[in-house]
C-alpha cells in the first residue's frame, strides 16, 4: 500500500465504529474516487471543526451561540429535556414530540470510567435553573426532563441530578423505559418487561 | 433439545472442528491436554456466552489468532435454530438464525446446558466465592434472564466499589453518589436473592430424595442459603431492597476504609448440610463427592420439567473422581434422562453406557469418530 494511503487509513480507523479493513477500504476509495470529492470531505471536515463549539446555555454542539434550538423562540422555554451526548438530542428532536429546550451533559455518571459529577456539564444545567439569573430566560424553567439511558450509568446519572435539581423548585421528571412501540411483547426480554411494568400508567 | 451439528475454530487448541453428535451420548476419549475440555468449553460458551474456565470469554481465542468462532445447529421443540457466536479480543459477535441478536439478553434461554466438571466436586469445601459461581450457573441454567439481572447487579457494584476507591472523591459529592448506588444495589440485589431463593426452593427436595438414593446410608442431606443482609428471602422485593440498602448504609465508614463494598448479596453464601451440620466441616470426602453428584441430579431432573425438554449435559472426566457404585448411579441418572450427553473421558472403561452412544477420540485439537472395530 503506498504510504500516504496507508497513512489516511490509520486516521481512519480512529474513528469509532471503523475497523481496520473498513478504513482501508474508504481510504482506497477516496484516493481512487474523483478528486473533487475528496476535497470536498476534506473542506467540509475543516468547516465543521472550525466552526463547531459548545452553544453557552445548552452544551449542544453549534456552529452559532446561542444554537438554533435554543435561538427558536417558538420553543417552550420552561421544559428542559437533559441528555447525555448531542446525537440523543437529535434522536429526541426528530420524534416531533418535545418542543421545548435541551441540556447536553457530555457524558454519564461512571466512577469505573473516572466520570464524576465535576466532569458533566451539570453546573452549566444548575446555573440555568437558578432563580436570579442575569437575564431573562433563566427563571423560567419548570420541568426537567432526564432523558438519559436505562443503564446502571443513566439510572445513576438520573438520580444524582433528581436529587440536586429538586431542591431548586423545578419539576423533574424521568423518561419512561419499557417495550419499543410496534415492538412485540412476547420478543421482549425479561428486563424489559420488568421495567414495563414497573412503570405502568393507569388508563 | 439437542445439538444437531457442531462448528469450532480456533477455540484454544480446537483449529477446525466439524461434526455431528448423536441425539444421545457422545463419549470423547483422548489423553489429557488434546482437546476435551475446550469442547466443552465451545459447546458451554454457545448457551451462556460465557466460559467456566475464565471470566475473560478471549481467552479461549488460539493463540496468534484474531478470533475464535462456535456455531451449532440446535433442534428444539421439532425446529432447529442456528447459533453462532465469534469472539474477538474486546467483543463477540452474537447471530440466531443469521440475525444479530440485539440487546444479547434476547439471546439466552434457546439453548440450555448442565455443566459437570470435577472441580465441581470440590464446592461444598471449596471458598464460598466459587459456591457462589457454581450457584448461579444454576440459577442461570433455570432461568436465563437471571444473567442479565447478574450482569446489572456487578456493574452497579463495580461502580460503588470505584467511588470509594476514588482518591478524588470529594466528601461533598462522595456520599451523595453512594446513596444512589446503595439504592441500585439494594433494588438489583434483592431480585437476585428473590431468583435464587426460588431455585433453591424448587431444587432443595430434589436434591435430598438424590442424595438419600445415591448413600442410602439414612443421613440427611440439606440446603441452607446463608445471606450477608439478614431478611426473609420469600417476602417482598421492595422490604428486601431496603434491608440491603440499610445494610450499606451502616457499612459506608468501614467500606471507605476498606475501598470495597463488604456486604451485600455479592457476600452470601450456600452451605450443605448433613443431618443439620455444615457438611464442609464433618462430611467424609465420599459424602463431599455425594452431595455435588445430588445436586447435579437434582439440577437435570428440575429442568427437564420446567423447560419442557430436557437440557444438554456436559460431563467433564468426572468418572475418574467417582468410586465404582456412585458411577454406576450417574449413568443410571443419564441412561434414564431424556439428555443429549458429552462426556469426555481418559479411560473408555468408565463411561458404563452401551446404547445409543457415539465415540470419538481426540487428539491434538482435532476430533475424529473412534473406529467401532
Amino acid at each position: 500500500m503506498a504510504d500516504p494511503v496507508a497513512h489516511l487509513s490509520r486516521h481512519l480507523a480512529r474513528l469509532p465504529g471503523i475497523g481496520e479493513k473498513t478504513a482501508t477500504r474508504l481510504a482506497f476509495h477516496l484516493v481512487t474516487g474523483p478528486a473533487a470529492h475528496a476535497r470536498e470531505l476534506a473542506a467540509a471536515l475543516l468547516e465543521a471543526v472550525d466552526a463547531t463549539q459548545l452553544c453557552s446555555a445548552c452544551m449542544n454542539l453549534t456552529d452559532t451561540d446561542p444554537c438554533r434550538l435554543c435561538a427558536d423562540a417558538s420553543r417552550d422555554p420552561t421544559t428542559l429535556c437533559v441528555v447525555a451526548q448531542p446525537s440523543d438530542v437529535m434522536a429526541i428532536d426528530r420524534a416531533g414530540q418535545f418542543r421545548g429546550r435541551y441540556h447536553v451533559l457530555h457524558g454519564l455518571l461512571s466512577p469505573l470510567d473516572g466520570v464524576s459529577p465535576d466532569d458533566l456539564r451539570i453546573a452549566e444545567l444548575v446555573r440555568r435553573l437558578e432563580p436570579a439569573g442575569e437575564d431573562g430566560e433563566r427563571a423560567e424553567v419548570r420541568e426537567v426532563i432526564l432523558a438519559t439511558s436505562a443503564g446502571v450509568e443513566g439510572e445513576t446519572t438520573a438520580m444524582y441530578l433528581a436529587r440536586l435539581l429538586k431542591p431548586l423548585g423545578v419539576a423533574v421528571s424521568r423518561i419512561a423505559s419499557g417495550i419499543p412501540v410496534g415492538g412485540e411483547l412476547e420478543y421482549s426480554d425479561q428486563a424489559t418487561i420488568a421495567r414495563a411494568l414497573e412503570g405502568r400508567s393507569a388508563l | 433439545m439437542y445439538v444437531r451439528s457442531l462448528t469450532i475454530r480456533d477455540v484454544r487448541n480446537l483449529e477446525a472442528v466439524r461434526f455431528e453428535p448423536g441425539p444421545r451420548f457422545n463419549v470423547f476419549i483422548g489423553e489429557n491436554g488434546q482437546g476435551k475440555t475446550n469442547l466443552l468449553e465451545s459447546i458451554y460458551v454457545t448457551c451462556a456466552l460465557r466460559s467456566f474456565r475464565t471470566s475473560r470469554l478471549a481467552e479461549v481465542i488460539r493463540l496468534g489468532q484474531p478470533s475464535a468462532r462456535v456455531a451449532a445447529a440446535i433442534r428444539r421443540g421439532g425446529m432447529e435454530r442456528e447459533l453462532d457466536i465469534v469472539v474477538r479480543p474486546r467483543s463477540k459477535i452474537v447471530r440466531l438464525d443469521n440475525k444479530a441478536v440485539r440487546p444479547l439478553s434476547r439471546y439466552f434461554g434457546n439453548f440450555n446446558a448442565v455443566l459437570f466438571a470435577p472441580e465441581d466436586l470440590q464446592i461444598p469445601r471449596g471458598s464460598p466465592g466459587g459456591r457462589r459461581r457454581f450457584l448461579d450457573r444454576s440459577v442461570f441454567t433455570w432461568r436465563a434472564e437471571y444473567l442479565v439481572d447478574v450482569q446489572r447487579y456487578e456493574r452497579a457494584l463495580r461502580m460503588r466499589n470505584a467511588l470509594l476507591r476514588d482518591p478524588r472523591g470529594s466528601p461533598k459529592q462522595g456520599p451523595e453518589l453512594l446513596t444512589i448506588y446503595d439504592g441500585q444495589l439494594g433494588t438489583l440485589g434483592a431480585r437476585l436473592l428473590r431468583r435464587r431463593a426460588a431455585f433453591l426452593a424448587d431444587i432443595a427436595p430434589r436434591f435430598r430424595a438424590a442424595f438419600d438414593e445415591i448413600t442410602r446410608a439414612g443421613l440427611c442431606a440439606d440446603l441452607r442459603y446463608e445471606p450477608a443482609v439478614a431478611g426473609d428471602l420469600h417476602g417482598e422485593e421492595p422490604e428486601l431492597a431496603q434491608a440491603i440498602e440499610s445494610a450499606l448504609r451502616e457499612r459506608r465508614r468501614q467500606d471507605w476504609a476498606r475501598g470495597t463494598t463488604s456486604t451485600g448479596p455479592h457476600r452470601d453464601d450456600l452451605t450443605f448440610l448433613l443431618d443439620g451440620q455444615p457438611a464442609q466441616r464433618y462430611a467424609s470426602q465420599g459424602q463431599l463427592r455425594a452431595l455435588v453428584l445430588a445436586w447435579k441430579t437434582a439440577e437435570i431432573e428440575l429442568l427437564a420439567g420446567s423447560h419442557g425438554e430436557p437440557p444438554v449435559f456436559l460431563l467433564d472426566d468426572v468418572s475418574s473422581e467417582l468410586d465404582a457404585a456412585r458411577n454406576a448411579y450417574l449413568f443410571d441418572v443419564l441412561a434414564a434422562s431424556q439428555s443429549q450427553c458429552f462426556i469426555t473421558t481418559t479411560h473408555p472403561g468408565h463411561v458404563l453406557l452401551s446404547a445409543d452412544r457415539v465415540d470419538f477420540s481426540v487428539r491434538g485439537g482435532a476430533i475424529s469418530l473412534e473406529d467401532s472395530a
